[in-house]
């Protein structure tokens, strides 16, 4: 397949989209399907119409994200696309799932059948948190998958800004906004492989859940109030925000099955309890980690290197990388994606995420990760 | 950048597992100080156990031997506890026996050890309480006293008691030997107060048939 990956930077989506359109023409001239990672700054009912009208086309994914790898650049406005021209048997087709929120278990069931009906297809799942349903979602969707399909399944939550209170971040494709559900692209006829970069290693006390629910941490150990414990991490700190706890997230000591470690990354303190971009239970135990970005990076070579052993010369590589990553490597950030290239050699589209999703190391089941760099390279069969 | 946020927080992680370590810490000691009275302690009266007894006492009588100074053993038993114990039942005799302990540990020093070896058995290791002839004197005067009060305490039971006395290094070199000797002095005492006993006890034609 010849792929590749432009960016728009203009100031209006159609504007962006026109210029997208050109680049197509004057390289490979036409597509069979467009990715699109669009800034949640342009307006959302837009963006379907604007894309069909321009490109004359259905077979197109879209989705919110607040940067966007495009190969070594990291683009935090604008548009980014991935353009794909299939040359032998490859082809790619969607599904979706506009809302999981009513009833996540059914929906998992649903998506499952889907997911193990087309159990040779690799899939790339793009997410909004659905209002902390998703995590639900995946643990129902991950037990009733059949043995070895969650190896060519991988994603990201898709990232944007919070907007009185709710997550701005939809997905869009065949015409339909996606608020609080899901959409995969499904590509037959393909070899992808995946690889998932840490770094975080777990240090000081270990911590064992006492309460919680969902995405929400309440209280550890003899039932001492978590959003405590958060606080007093950000003792001294002038002008504390929740964001510089992204340098110490929560490290899952209980779930060793995962390609990497869990990592639980806060995303909110309460009154009584801390808000985690993941789900976590009762019982399981916790460490506070920590990373400098010589580790993050040292552990992103080693999984392109790796990465770069199982496929060779793939023709696209895809990244979701959390967005708390990305913050915890600063002024680095670009390196990831440039090491990602130069070890790959070739085109790289992704973008931040707020989880990132992929198989265990079995390959039994999904998780919901955080605080990682998941790394798929592909070639077309 | 941002370094001086990494280093507090790390800082913060530090303080945490301090205090952590410190809270362990003290748990771990306090329940090491439980264990160990659980294993040197009588769980009825709180008076030393025989274990602590013989361990102290054998480090003891090795320092008191290359410095040259003694030692003395006190063995205790009480007389006619049997009778509380099978007409008042245990429950009772229990708490003769706490009172007893009580007595005993607050005529001694807070330094001497005074041990339950069991059943009505008691014994009391006195360091260093010699130093001149009229020390022992002064012991068998305490001695009186404790027996005294045990009678005044306990007169309804008629409860007294028993005792002996070994002198280390003179009559013996280990506890063993010397509670050996205390408690035949112990049975000496008591067969003493139980002739005196029945000898109060005879009938008036006896006593002269026997002067006779």
């Amino acid at each position: 397949m010849i792929t590749k990956v432009y960016a728009s930077q203009k100031s209006s989506l159609l504007l962006c989209m026109e210029e997208l359109y050109e680049k197509v023409k004057q390289t490979i001239r036409e597509a069979d399907f467009y990715l699109f990672s669009i800034h949640p700054s342009f307006p959302v009912e837009e963006i379907n119409t604007t894309i069909q009208h321009i490109f004359q086309t259905d077979q197109y994914a879209a989705f919110h994200a607040i940067s966007t790898f495009q190969d070594d650049q990291i683009h935090d406005q604008g548009v980014v696309m991935c353009c794909i021209k299939f040359q032998k048997r490859g082809r790619i087709t969607t599904y979706y799932l506009e809302d999981i929120r009513e009833n996540p278990e059914e929906s998992a069931h649903t998506c499952t059948t889907y997911l193990n009906q087309h159990a040779n297809t690799f899939h790339i799942i793009l997410a909004g948190l659905a209002e902390g349903a998703f995590g639900n979602f995946l643990e129902t969707l991950s037990k009733n998958l059949n043995y070895g399909a969650s190896k060519h399944i991988v994603g990201g939550i898709s990232s944007g800004p919070k907007k009185g209170g709710e997550l701005y971040t939809f997905q869009f494709t065949a015409g339909k906004v996606i608020k609080n559900g899901l959409m995969i692209i499904s590509f037959e006829n393909v070899k992808a492989e995946t690889e998932i970069s840490l770094g975080f290693k777990p240090y000081g006390i270990t911590y064992e859940i006492k309460r919680a629910d969902g995405y929400k941490l309440y209280s550890v150990d003899e039932g001492e109030n978590f959003a405590h414990i958060a606080h007093r991490m950000l003792n001294g700190i002038q002008n504390p925000s929740v964001r510089y706890l992204w340098y110490a997230p929560l490290y899952i000591l209980d779930e060793t099955d995962g390609h990497v470690a869990t990592i639980r990354t806060i995303e909110h303190i309460g009154k009584d309890y801390v808000k985690l971009f993941g789900s976590v239970h009762k019982g399981e135990h916790f460490k506070l980690s920590f990373a400098t970005y010589e580790d993050l990076l040292h552990e992103d070579q080693k999984a392109a290197l790796k990465l770069k052993q199982k496929i060779n010369n793939p023709e696209i590589a895809f990244n979701f990388s959390c967005i708390a990553r990305q913050y915890a490597l600063e002024e680095h950030q670009i390196q990831e994606p440039t090491i990602y290239t130069q070890t790959l050699n070739t085109h790289l589209f992704g973008f931040f995420t707020y989880g990132e999703i992929g198989p265990d190391k079995k390959y039994q089941k999904l998780k919901l990760y955080n605080e990682t760099s998941l790394l798929v390279a592909m070639r077309e069969i | 950048m941002r370094d001086h946020i990494k280093i507090q927080l790390l800082k913060n992680i530090l303080d945490e597992v301090t205090k952590r370590y410190d809270d362990v810490i003290e748990a771990q000691n306090k329940a090491l100080e439980e264990h160990f009275e659980r294993a040197i302690k009588d769980p009825l009266t709180g008076l030393y156990n025989r274990y602590y007894l013989f361990d102290y006492t054998s480090k003891s009588l090795q320092k008191l031997n290359r410095e040259h100074k003694c030692a003395i053993v006190v063995f205790f038993d009480l007389d006619n506890f049997k009778y509380v114990n099978d007409h008042f039942g245990h429950k009772e005799g229990d708490r003769v026996l706490t009172e007893v302990a009580h007595i005993l540990k607050s005529t001694f020093r807070s330094y001497d050890i005074v041990a339950r070896l069991g059943g009505d058995e008691f014994a009391v290791y006195i360091e260093s309480p010699i130093h001149q002839n009229n020390g022992q004197e002064e012991l068998e005067k305490l001695l009186t006293i404790l027996v005294q009060r045990i009678e005044t305490r306990f007169q309804t039971y008629q409860i007294s008691a028993s005792y002996g006395t070994a002198i280390f290094p003179r009559e013996g070199e280990n506890l063993n030997e010397l509670i050996e000797i205390a408690d035949k002095r112990m049975y000496e005492m008591k067969r003493e107060k139980q002739t005196k006993h029945s000898s109060r006890m005879l009938p008036p034609y006896s006593q002269h048939s026997t002067q006779a």
